[in-house]
């Protein structure tokens, strides 16, 4: 252990004697790092008071939700939590597997139905739906609509039908080059303008068909990437088989078409993610609304970095979380990968 | 030949047929709000549909004008069955006719169907349908509230303050020109975030590379951590707590930092500016690293050991040879970082920054002119999209022109 | 015999001015096998893939099995045909994302409708058939070429076509995989397949052919049997071209 060590001290230094500069930088990185650590444990252990986060601890998971109803909001949380257990984990083929993309969209309006009450649940009012739960249900809700919509999009952007190829182009484009936050705060604005009078949908869904018509956008290039990287040769094999046009295009194309852009679909996934918080500005209360809401509270007030500190590490670990189940799901689907790793246990 | 008339009629027919019944269900579902229930089925519905077999009056119960709504959609469902029928079996039957002429002329009608591209037809038809649905909404909708489409309200005088303007602003001045002081105020930030981002960026993207581990290792948990949290927490990081926390610190006569601003060799930088500026730029240069990263990764390993054995220093080979031929792999994707960093400039209203944004948002509210607002950011926008991506297409030019020549 | 193919002076351009096809004609009877050889962009791919409506003509008709096809591509009539006619591609053109087994039971499920059982079973004998049985349960990149190409012939099988159409199937094999693919394609033909195969495997034409057909820019040169094709041909574009194939 002892010589080990020596050894590497050794080759260390001879580095070090090598290349003055190097030395140099990791002299500078570690006393910025040490700098770093020594001012972050100051605050943590004379400064920081958790009380902000420890206390308003239901307020970050479901908002200001009804307390004798909070298991609502926190079953369909553990629903969506067994959903994507079963996604990773469970059966590879068969037909349990083949329901999941159905169970996905289900899980929108059984959040809605959880969430907004009816058929014999007390109902609750959208100002009350927040927190962690709402940051979700944002997610998940525009996530289900826009993967749709963006595929609908590609196809229509690669269409042979020059009318569907031109409008798809113009909205796609158009919607790349706003703001988000400019589409989420018309969506609020003009969305009931565009429905038939006297039709009125509540700000939530209003904010997740906003979410849904942009990431629809970004989601319908990043599925563009994967058909334009299958051959035509693929089309031709399988019209020579004798499937029809829309058969090929179920069976051939949009499983290979996916799969190639699922790393992209992922990255989108995070961002919609990272993208609710902008309701905060637009007075939603979810993650980030709630904390704002709570840092106006003058109990809390100047507890700034507490918040964000606690914030930071939620948004971190849930993003992260996202990326390693996306990478896990990537080899999965990879028949290759995957059934190699079968036959060697 | 039979089956396509039978099939294209009746897809018109049925597609008429829902399209009649959703617009039958939108309106209907006007009074029911989100959760599941059906009580309002009973409740009066206060119209009364044009078209109706059933009798059908405003005071009906929403069950009643469903159920009308339902008939309807079957009556144009039926009646396009039984055209499409007909027209098959007459088309049919003058095809096997014996008189030549019949013969011909339903042979040229069948040829003529076939070559109308009935597929885009119908595209079209939807969407004119849509568009027309959305459009006569939102007509509907603005004649109801009086407003109708005008620009005059540019004119008018703006009435608010704007804490930072680089061209001359008093709250007098009309909104139109409250709104291109926005505009430079956003153009302001997004180019000094350009430049701060791409050096970041670049030098955590080489970072990365590097020979020196902590240095590589830093720079990978930079990344790491910067792109998996919301920008816009970020950004009140820097606004709420490292700006707004400043001490007083008259670093020398040059330099001075305060929670009021920083002084900066004759430059007032307002905290709001810096809070954005800080937050765009570590937020697009974690993005611009692994951008870099993936150019630098795409050029062949032998160009490392040919600067080597050449006895060049790892910086000189970075920078004079590695770089270089990364460029072409890079700039794309540079590119729409650039684009997104201007896109995400706009969340400066979480920190009170006069940008393009916040004044139209304010604008908005104030005159109310929403779709007018729309139009005015989206065509800024595009403006400064082309204006991003007309500079990089002219870099891109110059460094593909002199890969080319070499 | 009965006509499986006639065609009749059939005309393909891609760009104006340029016939990939001029005015060729030609009939195929059921049982026979048509090998069709050629220099390198004299329409030979552009003919075979007309025959299932890949291409579709400018003038002239092609009647494939009773069915019509002409300039006027009428979809039903073409997806009467591919139900009938099978296609072998020179780059296999295999489904990637799908097993070995999958990429042959699909067509007879998705088209066919039939059980997944009685598919995966006639797929289980056809690459029995093929040599390559224990793939099965493999993805088409863990194959090599030749295997794949014969999965690729055994997927064609599977529909019970009635008329085989192989595009150079062995010119993007190692010469040490294409003998794999000949014989089972020579199987094919002993068992009474009525085959148009586009090659330039001598061996393959002189052993296995009923006929040899010669095309040069467009046109069909001449038509003969092997054995006066390859001693004795009646042009001297044919024999200027054997020549260099031989040497
Ligand atoms: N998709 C296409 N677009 C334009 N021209 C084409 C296309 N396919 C073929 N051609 C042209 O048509 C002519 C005939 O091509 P074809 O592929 O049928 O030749 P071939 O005999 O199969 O040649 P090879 O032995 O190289 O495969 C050539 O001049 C070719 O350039
Ligand atoms: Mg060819």
């Amino acid at each position: 252990m002892q010589r080990v060590d020596r050894g590497r001290l050794r080759t260390a230094l001879r580095r070090l004697r090598a290349r003055p500069l190097d030395g140099l930088v990791s002299g500078g990185l570690i006393l910025l790092i040490g700098w770093v650590i020594f001012s972050s444990l100051h605050w943590l252990l004379t400064a920081a008071d958790w009380s902000v986060v420890s206390v308003n601890m239901p307020l970050y998971a479901v908002g200001s939700y009804p307390i004798d109803q909070r298991w609502r909001p926190l079953l369909w949380m553990v629903l969506l939590l067994l959903l994507t257990g079963w996604t990773l984990f469970g059966p590879r083929r068969g037909w349990l597997r083949r329901t999941l993309p159905a169970l996905w969209m289900a899980m929108v309006p059984l959040g809605v139905v959880l969430l907004a009450g009816g058929l014999g649940l007390m109902p609750v009012g959208s100002r009350n739906w927040g927190g962690l739960t709402l940051t979700l249900l944002l997610t998940v809700g525009s996530g289900v609509l826009a993967l749709p919509l963006g595929v609908l999009l590609a196809l229509g952007r690669q269409s042979p039908l020059p009318v569907l190829r031109y409008s798809s182009g113009a909205y796609i484009e158009t919607m790349r080059a706003v703001p988000l936050i400019a589409v989420l705060f018309f969506g609020q604005l003009l969305i009931p303008l565009f429905l038939p009078m006297g039709f009125e949908i509540n700000r939530v869904l209003r904010a997740v068909i906003a979410f849904a018509l942009f990431a629809g956008a970004y989601i319908a290039e990043d599925v563009r990437g994967g058909l334009q990287a299958i051959p035509p040769t693929q089309l031709e094999a399988a019209a020579v088989l004798g499937l029809s046009p829309l058969q090929s295009l179920q069976l051939i194309v949009l499983p290979q078409a996916l799969r190639i852009a699922l790393p992209a679909l992922t990255n989108q996934a995070v961002g919609l993610l990272q993208n609710t918080s902008l309701m905060a500005i637009l007075g939603l209360v979810e993650l980030l609304g709630i904390s704002r809401s709570l840092l106006a509270n003058p109990e809390f007030i100047g507890r700034y970095l507490e918040v964000y500190v606690w914030l930071a590490a939620v948004y971190w670990l849930i993003c992260t979380a996202m990326a390693l189940l996306a990478r896990h799901l990537e080899i999965q689907l990879d028949p290759i990968r995957s059934t190699s790793s079968f036959n060697n246990t | 030949m039979r089956q396509r008339l039978w099939i294209t009629g009746s897809a018109v027919a049925i597609v008429f047929g829902l399209a009649a019944l959703m617009i039958h269900w939108s309106v209907d579902l006007i009074h029911t709000g989100l959760g599941l229930s059906f009580n309002w089925l009973g409740q009066t519905v206060g119209f009364s549909w044009l078209d109706h077999l059933l009798p059908n009056r405003p005071s009906d119960p929403h069950a009643w004008s469903l159920a009308a709504g339902w008939i309807n959609s079957l009556k144009v469902i039926l009646f396009g069955l039984f055209i499409a029928t007909l027209h098959t079996i007459s088309a049919d039957t003058a095809r096997s006719s014996s008189n030549p002429f019949l013969r011909r002329l339903a042979a040229g009608y069948v040829a003529l169907i076939r070559q109308v591209p009935w597929i885009q037809l119908c595209v079209v038809a939807v969407l004119f349908g849509f568009a027309a649905l959305l459009i006569n909404n939102l007509s509907v909708n603005l004649i109801r509230t009086g407003l109708g489409l005008s620009f005059n309200w540019l004119g008018q005088t703006a009435g608010f303050a704007l804490a930072e303007h680089a061209l001359p602003y008093s709250p007098s001045d009309s909104y139109a020109w409250a709104l291109t002081v926005a505009w430079f105020n956003s153009l302001k930030v997004i180019l000094s975030g350009l430049v701060l981002a791409t050096f970041l960026g670049v030098s955590a993207g080489a970072a990365r590379g590097s020979s020196n581990p902590l240095l590589r290792r830093l720079a990978a948990g930079y990344v790491a951590l910067i792109r998996q949290v919301p920008l816009l927490l970020q950004l009140l990081f820097w606004y709420f707590v490292a700006f707004l926390g400043l001490p007083d610190l008259p670093i020398g006569g040059l330099i001075k930092l305060s929670n009021q601003g920083i002084h900066l060799l004759g430059l007032d930088l307002s905290v709001e500016f810096c809070a954005v500026l800080m937050g765009l730029t570590v937020f697009t240069g974690a993005s611009i690293a692994e951008v870099v990263r993936g150019g630098i990764n795409s050029v062949p390993r032998g160009q490392w050991e040919a600067y080597r054995s050449l006895g060049l220093s790892e910086g000189l080979g970075l920078r004079r040879i590695v770089l270089p031929q990364a460029l072409p792999a890079i700039l794309p994707a540079l590119t729409s970082q650039y684009l997104n960093l201007a896109k995400n400039s706009t969340l400066a209203i979480a920190v009170g920054f006069a940008d393009l944004y916040a004044v139209s948002d304010t604008t908005i509210t104030q005159t109310g002119r929403a779709i007018e607002g729309f139009i005015l950011l989206l065509v800024s926008f595009l403006l400064l999209n082309l204006l991003i991506s007309g500079g990089m297409g002219l870099l891109n030019r110059v460094v593909l022109g002199r890969g080319a020549r070499a | 015999m009965t006509v499986a193919i006639r065609a009749t002076d059939l005309v393909k351009s891609y760009t104006p001015g340029l016939r990939a096809l001029d005015g060729v004609s030609l009939e195929v009877s059921s049982g026979e096998v048509l090998v069709v050889m050629g220099p390198s962009g004299s329409g030979k791919s552009t003919l075979i893939r007309t025959f299932n409506g890949l291409e579709v003509l400018d003038e002239g008709e092609l009647d494939v099995l009773g069915c019509r096809l002409d300039a006027d591509h009428d979809e039903q009539q073409v997806r009467a045909i591919r139900k009938r006619v099978g296609m072998v591609f020179q780059q296999f053109n295999l489904f990637p994302h799908l097993s070995i087994v999958e990429n042959i039971t699909l067509a007879p499920i998705k088209v066919q409708k039939r059980s997944k059982q009685e598919a995966e079973q006639r797929a289980i004998a056809l690459l029995d058939q093929m040599g390559i049985r224990e793939q099965a349960r493999k993805y088409p990149a863990q194959l090599s070429g030749g295997q794949q190409q014969r999965v690729a012939i055994a997927r064609a099988l599977a529909l019970d076509p009635e008329v085989m159409l192989f595009d150079e199937p062995t010119s993007a094999l190692d010469p040490e995989r294409v003998k794999e693919v000949l014989d089972a394609m020579r199987q094919l033909a002993q068992g009474g397949m009525t085959m148009v195969v586009v090659t330039h495997e001598l061996g393959f034409a002189r052993e296995v052919a009923d006929r040899v057909m010669f095309m040069d820019e467009g046109q069909v040169v001449e038509t003969s049997d092997p054995q006066t094709f390859f001693t004795n041909a009646r042009e001297e574009r044919s024999r200027k071209f054997l020549n260099q194939m031989q040497h």
